[in-house]
């Protein structure tokens, strides 16, 4: 009788698994019924290491402890061996832990008398992270990534045609790893659109930095980046976001250039309310930056021109806050009746204030700031602040005697010598501004070190 | 009327506050030193310009103070948070943890040697930015000392 060929399931004359899962590009293998390998196609062999010839009738069980660390990996699971199909993420050898991972998809060959075998696949999940990304524990890595899973395209989906011209645009540079440079007016939201694209786009397993260039001086920004273990050193980093990039110095803008126009270097993505053009021809930019690294505009559409998807922004922000989890109608009525030249983030402060106001029930227009009201033709407008001087210098007088009582601790004497009055003359005053009790005997100012003195009201 | 800034330092016993009393005085922020995490998030709600200082342990798998700055990132993105700590890492360690803690929304992260000095230029520096943003203006030093528009006078 003829040898059976490697690879071809007895009885199965003609047959070979090579005509189905040699060319695919898929990591395939089949395990017979007592687990052993029976075959795997040449991506298989690339991904493991391992020749098939070698592999052939091994047992890919996780208790075997003379089996290679492969075979552990493809132990099929519980639920496939009892004939349904199943998947399992294993760390990828040798690793103990991943990423990257593998996913292996386990589907079994049942007949009528029991499981055949199965076929199983595998998918590569995930990069594999640096020995010190690893030193990073687990709990601040899943705060990470609950963090990173906030920062959908569902944040800036809208109803209005500005809302979605805006995120055609996002959904096409996350769909790239063009530098990307995004205008918007302030508080429009270009740092969230920026992380928007980092996560939804291939370097999401990467980190996301946020540089804020005009908040910071050059030698910060410059011990961040380049700095003894700054952000350039590590290859973690995904995403560089720089906002307001026309505050750095110049010579900060051509160490940037060097580094972000490396092939492996980060991402780029800018934010100003100006478009890159409009700051190298108001000199705060390199035109070099501009050409190089500001090839995809996005524009960041202000509220006013979304004022149609209202509703469903506030509901999101009062969702993002964890206060009260609506505004009636009425209150939003009121809000789309505004401007907003402060965009999201003056709507997010006014918010927040209303939230506060509310508590848990819902946020009522009356929660909300008076001159919003007015401007809705809610309310009636304050009258004017009284110009009148004697109010006036009595306040001031107030605020001054409450200054210098603080700075000395209560000492009435040092009080008076602050404000550069003798002490009866000061108790006088305060008397008279309602800052001390009539008549009230006034304290000691050799031993009235704050004790018994008298206290700002 | 632009409310006072207000420094939020998480720091439980720690000598952040203390490095930063002098520009805290000069500037007139308030210092809120909070000794855990709910009562930092708490008063970083507070509606005025915030700059929140947290120190991390990066021995510790320190989930909380980690969440603290993801919250306050995704609530309050106006707040200007700062990571602090005191271990001495590799470069490569300190480069991923520098990466991991400005992913979750720090604007600045500090390791050792920590100059006082320093530390107080980038506060403050942050602490202008933040009133820049929140109010559309400069901050003041004499804004607030007399304050013409009090509600006192117009109340």
């Amino acid at each position: 009788m003829p040898e059976r060929p490697k690879g071809r399931p007895a009885g199965s004359a003609g047959f070979t698994w090579r005509a189905f899962f040699h060319r695919t590009t898929t990591p395939v293998f089949v395990l017979g019924r007592g687990r052993r390998v029976r075959y795997a196609n040449p991506a298989w062999e690339a991904l493991t290491g391992a020749k098939l010839d070698d592999a052939l009738g091994l047992v890919c069980s996780a208790r075997q402890n003379a089996s290679p660390l492969w075979a552990k990996a493809l132990t099929p699971t519980p639920e496939a061996l009892a004939g349904r199909p199943d998947k399992a993420r294993r760390p990828t050898p040798p690793l103990k832990s991943g990423p990257p991972w593998w996913d292996v998809t386990f589907v079994p060959l049942a007949g009528d008398d029991g499981l055949y075998g199965l076929v199983g696949c595998i998918t590569v999940v995930g990069e594999r992270v640096p020995a010190a990304e690893r030193n990073i524990p687990a709990g601040v890595t899943a705060a990470r990534d609950r963090h990173a899973g906030h920062f959908t395209f569902d944040l800036l989906t809208g109803t209005t045609a500005a809302a979605e011209r805006f995120l055609g645009q996002v959904r096409l540079a996350a769909q790239t790893s063009a530098p990307v440079w995004l205008v918007g007016e302030p508080g429009s939201g270009k740092e969230t659109a920026a992380r928007v694209i980092h996560h939804a786009g291939g370097r999401r397993e990467k980190m996301f930095v946020a540089v804020d260039c005009g908040g910071l001086t050059p030698g910060p920004v410059e011990s961040l980046v380049w700095g003894v273990g700054g952000l350039a050193g590590s290859d973690r980093v995904g995403t560089v976001y720089l906002k307001d990039p026309g505050t750095l110095t110049r010579d900060a803008q051509v160490q940037l250039l060097d580094w972000l126009t490396d092939e492996s270097a980060p991402r780029l993505i800018c934010g100003s309310t100006r478009t890159a053009g409009a700051e190298v021809e108001a000199g705060r930019l390199r035109p070099e930056f501009h050409s190089a690294l500001s090839v995809l505009e996005v524009r960041v559409p202000p509220l006013r021109e979304r004022s149609a998807d209202l509703p469903r922004i506030v509901a999101h922000l009062l969702e993002r806050n964890r206060g009260p989890t609506a505004a009636d109608p009425a209150a939003v009525a009121v809000l789309a009746a505004q401007p907003w030249p402060g965009n999201l983030r003056e709507l997010a402060a006014v918010l927040s204030d209303a939230a506060t106001a509310a508590g848990v029930g819902p946020i009522h227009r009356d929660h909300l700031p008076h001159d919003l009201r007015v401007r809705a033709g809610l309310a009636k407008p304050a009258p004017e602040p009284s110009l009148k001087l004697d109010p006036a210098l009595e306040a001031l007088e107030k605020r001054l005697i409450r200054a210098a009582l603080a700075r000395a601790r209560g000492n009435v004497t040092k009080a008076a010598d602050l404000v550069g009055v003798n002490r009866n003359k000061l108790l006088r005053r305060m008397e008279a501004l309602g800052l001390v009790g009539r008549g009230r005997q006034p304290p000691d100012s050799s031993t009235a070190q704050g004790a018994d003195a008298p206290r700002p009201p | 009327m632009t409310r006072r800034p207000q420094l939020v330092i998480l720091d439980p016993d720690g000598p952040l506050a203390a490095l930063l009393a002098e520009p805290a005085g000069v500037h007139r922020w308030l210092v809120r030193r909070p000794r855990a995490a709910d009562a930092a998030l708490g008063y970083t709600r507070d509606a005025r310009p915030t700059v929140l200082l947290v120190r991390i342990d990066p021995a510790a798998d320190d989930a909380v103070t980690a969440g603290l700055i993801a919250d306050v990132h995704r609530m309050l993105p106006d707040v200007a948070v700062v990571a602090v700590s005191d271990a001495k890492l590799a470069d490569a360690d300190r480069a991923a943890w520098t990466a991991v803690l400005m992913d979750l929304g720090c604007r600045y992260v500090l390791f050792p040697p920590v100059a006082p000095p320093a530390l107080a230029e980038l506060v403050t520096g942050l602490m202008t930015a933040t009133v820049r943003r929140v109010t559309g203006k400069d901050p003041d030093p004499a804004d607030g000392l007399i304050d013409l528009a009090d509600e006192e006078l117009h109340g």
